[in-house]
C-alpha cells in the first residue's frame, strides 16, 4: 500500500528509496521515475484510473441492444459496458462476486442472462446476481445460509456518463459532472460527436512498450507534430506555423486544433530552420490520400482531444478515431483505436474515412511514429530515474484555463497535465 | 495438370513477393500487383464482424507505391526485418481470367539488436491473373495477431 509524504514524494509500506524528489508547482522539469517505478504506476491506478476522473469505456453504438456488451478495462480492472432491459448503459466491473472469476470473455457479445462459467452465478445485464445453483442446498446441508442475500452480491456498478454517444465510467463519488470536466474542450468534443448516430467502421490494437503517459504528453504536444511527422509538415495537415490553439482544463482534459491553410506565407521557416520533415519535392502517385471533405464548416484539419486519464479523440481530415489508452505496466500500454463515421455517411465520404485511416493507427503515416518516439523515450530513460526532462517550450507554468493558448509551439499543455497528475497522486 | 500448374505459379508468386520483402527490396512490392491491384492488410477481427477498417489499405498501385516511398523515405521507426513462412496454400476457384488462392502465414520480426518474435500470424486470400507472369488483383491479408506489437512498417 503506498503512502503519500508531504514534500512531493511517494512512498510505499516497507520500501525505502522509492521517493520522487520533485519541487512543489514545478511542472516543467519531469522527473523520468514516473515514467519507471512500478510503485508509481500502482499509486495511479488508485488515485486516477480508480479516483475522481471520467475513464473511457466505450461507445453508445458498441452496445445498441439490450444484452449486448462490451468488455475493456478502467486502467487495470477489467469492466464490462453493458446495456440492459431498459435500454439503460451500465459499466460493471467484470469480477465474479462468488470468487473473483471473469464473468465475460468475449470483447464483445450479446446474452440475456451474464453466466460466470465456474459456478454459475448469473447476472442480469444491469449487474443484479439472479442464479446461485444450489443456494438452499441438496437436502442434506450445505448451501448458504438463509440470511444470504440476492441484493448484496451483485457485480459492482460504476458511475456512469455519457456524451453523444462517448461513455465514460468513473470509481468515485467526487468526480466532476462529466460537462464539467469537459469543461471548455466540450465544443471541440461535439463539434465531432454532435450527436448523429455513429456507426462503428472497425479496430486497430497495438501493444506499446512505454508508459502511458508519454501518450499523453505526446498528444498534448503541438511542438513535435510537424518535426516527427513528414506527411504533416510536407503536405500541411498540421505545421506549427500554422493558425492553432492549444486548450487545457484543470481536470487534464485538452485540445489541440490546426487550422489548414493558414501559414502558406510562413512556410518556408521550414525550409529556413532546415528542417529535414519538411520536403517541398515529396509528392504523392494518389493524391486520392490527403483529398479532404470539409464537414465541419471549417478548415480544422487535425483536433486531438485528450481526455484524460484515458481517450485521444481525432479528428484528421476526416478520419475520426476514439484512442483508447489502457495502461499495463509501468513500462506498457495498450491503445486501441475505435474509427467510426455517421450512419448517414454517403458512400464518397465513407471511402475517404477508409483511405485516409492509413495515416493513422499502429501502421499509420503519421501515428506509428509517435510509438517510435515514445519506445525510445522509454528505452533512453532507464538508468536515469534521478534526470528529468525539459518542458520549457513556452515557459514553465500550465496553461491557464478559460485561456486557450494560441500558438503551435507551446508545450503548456504538457505542463497542464502534470499539474493534474501532481495534484491527483498527492505529490 | 494444369490444376498443379496453377498452383506452383501461386506458390512462386508468394515466395517472390516475401523475398522482395524479406530480403530488401521493398520498391519491388508494387509489382507484384496488376495497376489497378488492392491491398488489404486487415485485422480478423474487423474481417469477422464485416468492419472495413484496414491497417493498411491501397486502393491502387500507385498507392503502394506512396507506401513504399514513405517507408524509405519519410518515416520514423527502429531498423528490423520480417521474416514470411507460408503454409497451406489451396486454389479456391480457378476461372478462364483469374485463380482465387488461399494460405496461412506466419511473419517474424527480428530488430537489430537481434531479437526475433512471433510479429504476424493469419491468413491471406488474394487473387492473381492467369498470365505468363501472374500478379495479384487483388490481395487480403488477414491478420490474428491484432494486437500488433509496437507498430507495423512493411507490409505483410
Ligand atoms: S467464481 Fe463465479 S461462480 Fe464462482
Ligand atoms: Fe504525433
Amino acid at each position: 500500500m503506498a503512502t503519500v509524504t508531504p514534500h512531493g514524494s511517494i512512498a510505499a509500506a516497507g520500501e525505502t528509496g522509492s521517493t520522487l524528489d520533485w519541487p512543489a508547482g514545478d511542472v516543467s522539469h519531469i522527473p523520468y521515475r514516473v515514467f519507471t517505478d512500478p510503485q508509481i504506476f500502482q499509486a495511479e491506478q488508485e488515485r486516477i484510473f480508480r479516483g475522481p476522473t471520467w475513464n473511457y469505456v466505450g461507445l453508445e453504438a458498441e452496445v445498441p441492444h439490450e444484452g449486448d456488451y462490451k468488455t475493456t478495462h478502467i486502467g487495470e480492472v477489467p469492466v464490462i459496458l453493458s446495456r440492459d432491459r431498459d435500454g439503460r448503459l451500465h459499466v460493471l466491473i467484470n469480477r465474479c462476486a462468488h470468487r473473483g472469476a471473469l464473468v465475460l470473455r468475449e470483447a464483445f457479445g450479446s446474452k440475456k442472462r451474464f453466466n460466470c462459467i465456474y459456478h454459475q452465478w448469473g447476472y442480469d445485464p444491469n449487474g443484479d446476481l439472479k442464479a446461485v445453483p444450489f443456494k438452499a442446498g441438496a437436502g442434506c446441508g450445505g448451501g448458504l445460509d438463509e440470511r444470504f442475500a440476492m441484493a448484496e452480491h451483485g457485480l459492482k456498478r460504476l458511475r456512469v456518463a455519457t456524451f453523444n454517444g462517448l461513455v465514460f465510467a468513473s470509481f468515485s463519488e467526487r468526480t466532476p459532472p462529466l460537462e464539467e470536466y469537459l469543461g471548455g474542450v466540450m465544443p471541440a468534443v461535439a463539434r465531432v460527436f454532435d450527436g448523429r448516430p455513429l456507426v462503428v467502421l472497425g479496430y486497430l490494437r497495438q501493444l506499446v512498450k512505454a508508459n502511458w503517459k508519454l501518450y499523453f504528453e505526446n498528444t498534448k504536444d503541438p511542438y513535435h507534430a510537424s518535426l516527427l511527422h513528414l506527411f504533416h509538415a510536407t503536405f500541411g495537415l498540421y505545421r506549427s506555423t500554422m493558425k492553432g490553439e492549444i486548450y487545457a482544463e484543470p481536470s487534464g482534459v485538452g485540445v489541440l486544433i490546426a487550422h489548414g491553410g493558414t501559414d502558406e506565407a510562413k512556410k518556408d521557416q521550414y525550409e529556413r530552420e532546415e528542417i529535414s520533415s519538411y520536403r517541398k519535392s515529396y509528392r504523392l502517385q494518389e493524391p486520392a490520400l490527403l483529398d479532404i471533405a470539409w464537414e465541419y464548416g471549417d478548415r480544422v484539419t487535425n483536433s486531438i482531444q485528450t481526455l484524460f486519464p484515458s481517450l485521444v479523440n481525432h479528428q484528421i481530415g476526416n478520419t475520426i478515431a476514439t484512442r483508447h489508452v489502457i495502461p499495463r505496466a509501468v513500462d506498457r500500454f495498450e491503445l486501441t483505436w475505435t474509427f467510426v463515421g455517421y450512419a448517414d455517411d454517403p458512400p464518397e465520404l465513407r471511402e475517404k474515412r477508409l483511405l485516409q485511416a492509413n495515416l493513422v493507427g499502429p501502421a499509420g503515416y503519421i501515428s506509428l511514429e509517435d510509438v517510435e518516439a515514445l519506445e525510445i523515450v522509454q528505452k533512453a530513460i532507464q538508468g536515469g530515474e534521478r534526470e528529468t526532462s525539459f518542458v520549457e517550450m513556452g515557459g514553465q507554468t500550465p496553461p491557464f484555463a478559460a485561456q486557450p493558448v494560441p500558438n503551435l509551439l507551446s508545450e503548456a499543455a504538457i505542463r497542464g497535465f502534470w499539474h493534474t497528475w501532481r495534484t491527483l497522486m498527492g505529490v | 495438370m494444369e490444376r498443379d500448374t496453377l498452383k506452383a505459379q501461386a506458390e512462386e508468386l508468394l515466395y517472390r513477393y516475401a523475398a522482395a520483402i524479406d530480403d530488401g527490396e521493398l520498391s519491388q512490392w508494387p509489382e507484384f500487383f496488376v495497376a489497378e491491384g488492392v491491398y488489404k492488410l486487415i485485422p480478423r477481427e474487423n474481417y469477422q464482424r464485416g468492419l472495413p477498417v484496414c491497417l493498411i489499405y491501397c486502393k491502387n498501385r500507385a498507392m503502394m507505391v506512396d507506401r513504399v516511398t514513405a517507408i524509405l523515405q519519410a518515416n520514423q521507426y527502429s531498423p528490423h526485418v520480417y521474416r514470411h513462412h507460408y503454409s497451406n496454400l489451396r486454389l479456391t476457384a480457378v476461372s478462364p481470367d483469374e485463380v482465387t488462392l488461399v494460405a496461412n502465414y506466419v511473419v517474424h520480426r527480428t530488430h537489430e539488436e537481434g531479437d526475433t518474435i512471433v510479429f504476424s500470424t493469419g491468413r491471406i486470400i488474394a487473387r492473381m491473373t492467369r498470365t505468363a507472369e501472374p500478379r495479384f488483383i487483388e490481395k487480403v491479408v488477414i491478420y490474428d495477431t491484432c494486437r500488433i506489437p509496437d507498430l507495423l512498417v512493411f507490409p505483410i
